[in-house]
């Protein structure tokens, strides 16, 4: 395929990702607002859409790292990137089926670095940059934003313990919207600056764009539009797993556990060293139930940190596979069987997910103990 | 290939990481002491009369005022990296 309509694709497919992130992370900032009923659940949504699309605008300090920090960029061709994108579309819309919040940053990493692998060999992958810059930091960062909530929500319920309730749970639902807000900010800041990164990437490859120059205005627009439009649809099943299932929420521990991921996010966004949203938001909500002393179902924190840690692997396995079918075929034909196949998984997915519905009308539904994940089965029953 | 310069640099920035987490405590921290004394000044307010009324009105105006501070500070911190 001629490069310019191949790169059409990628851009497409890059797109693609970021609407995926988007209804992916939407628990990020608003699942503790809708699971306390501060915000009614499609107006969090439509707050936070807004929000990310506002955020893409604010800062272009994380997509230089993912663009320059991972692989090689001379060993990156358009067909890896697209490989590596269907690989980390996969995971996202996989564990989306199942409701779990995985890190959509990890997905696409594994599905560039895989597909990296098998076109240039691992010398191509800068492992320190992937070691060093994003995954020690993401591993740690559940565990300082959930210190951090634990710490924070402790302090608000003391401080706050005498005052009279309502007047406590008022001032509190308007606390948590405003640091919702400063996480959907934060989440548009630092993951549309990943897929910025990736595109921009994928221009330089290209040869559209010196490898020195800084993401073009019309790639900052369409990521902040892409992931705003699929926060905006909102992913209700990981939703449902972070607002309902890890732990009882209440107006003061939500906001004390969005003020912490505001403030690691931010910090992070500041440093230029890019965070797990999910990871940082989720582990906050953990550390919020612990700060509160009432119990938190350590079996679906458990199985979070397992599908965490497949992330990376699972998508780069993918994005491997999807490069070694792409050259196998070659051509036209690969990149259009390809991008088939992945449309076909998508929506096998999507059809499957319409067995076991979560919305707007069931999204707090009452969370059942006996469950550890929302599985589409457990959730029709 | 990993270039000189990036073997030279040291795998995990972790100064960087500490300075995420010295912020995050400090306006985090910071920002939820504000709140909870806001709220609290709200709270009592609701019971008080007269003059102590007013004052945990503006205690708690006074709160609301410098966590928006807060928040356009740290608006400002991101919008100077771009």
């Amino acid at each position: 395929m001629h490069q310019t309509p191949l790169l059409f694709v990628v851009v497409g497919t890059a797109l693609a990702f970021d609407f995926t992130n988007g209804f992916h992370d939407t628990a990020n900032a608003m699942a503790t607002s809708i699971a306390t009923g501060a915000l009614k659940p499609r107006v969090a949504v439509a707050l936070s859409s807004v929000l990310n699309l506002v955020g893409a605008f604010i800062s272009l300090s994380v997509a230089a790292v993912i663009a320059k920090g991972i692989v090689d960029q001379g060993a990156v061709t358009l067909d890896v990137i697209f490989a590596g994108l269907v690989g980390a579309i996969l995971w996202n819309l996989v564990t989306w089926l199942f409701g779990i919040p995985s890190s959509s940053s990890h997905a696409l990493i594994g599905g560039v670095v895989g597909a990296t692998m098998v076109h240039a060999g691992s010398g191509a992958v800068e492992w320190n940059g992937v070691f060093g810059k994003v995954l020690i930091p993401a591993v740690l960062s559940p565990f300082i934003a959930g210190a951090i909530a634990a710490f924070a929500t402790w302090f608000a319920l003391r401080l706050t313990r005498n005052a009279q309730a309502n007047a406590k749970q008022q001032g509190f639902r308007w606390a948590q919207i405003g640091s919702a807000s400063m996480v959907s900010l934060a989440h548009g800041t630092n993951d549309a600056q990943k897929t910025m990164g990736v595109i921009t990437l994928a221009l330089v490859a290209n040869g559209s764009l010196a490898g020195s120059a800084s993401t073009p205005t019309w790639v900052v627009l369409l990521c902040g539009l892409a992931i705003g439009l699929g926060t905006y649809l909102g992913g209700w099943r990981i939703i449902r797993t972070v607002g309902k299932g890890i732990t009882e929420l209440d107006t003061p521990q939500g906001f004390a556990a969005e003020t912490s991921s505001a403030a690691v996010l931010l910090a992070s966004t500041h440093m230029g060293i890019p965070l797990s949203t999910t990871q940082v938001c989720t582990g906050s909500v953990v550390g919020s139930g612990v700060g509160r002393w009432i119990p938190v179902r350590w079996s679906v924190f458990g199985e979070m940190l397992v599908a965490w840690g497949l992330t990376m692997p699972a998508a780069a396995l993918v994005g491997a596979g999807a490069f070694s079918l792409e050259s196998a075929i070659g051509g036209n034909a690969g990149v259009i069987v390809l991008g088939v196949l992945l449309a076909a998984a998508a929506a096998g997915i999507y059809a499957r997910s319409r067995q076991a519905p979560v919305n707007p009308e069931n999204v707090n539904d009452p969370w059942d103990p006996e469950v550890a994940i929302a599985t589409p089965a457990t959730l029709a029953a | 290939m990993i270039g000189a310069a990036s073997t030279a640099s040291p795998l995990v920035d972790w100064v960087g990481i500490l300075k995420v987490i010295g912020l995050s405590v400090v306006f985090g921290g910071g920002a939820v002491l504000l709140v909870s004394l806001g709220v609290l000044c709200f709270a009592h307010s609701e019971a008080a009369q007269g003059s102590r009324r007013t004052q945990l009105r503006a205690g708690a105006g006074l709160c609301a005022v410098v966590v928006l501070g807060l928040i356009g500070f740290g608006l400002a911190v991101m919008m100077s990296k771009s």
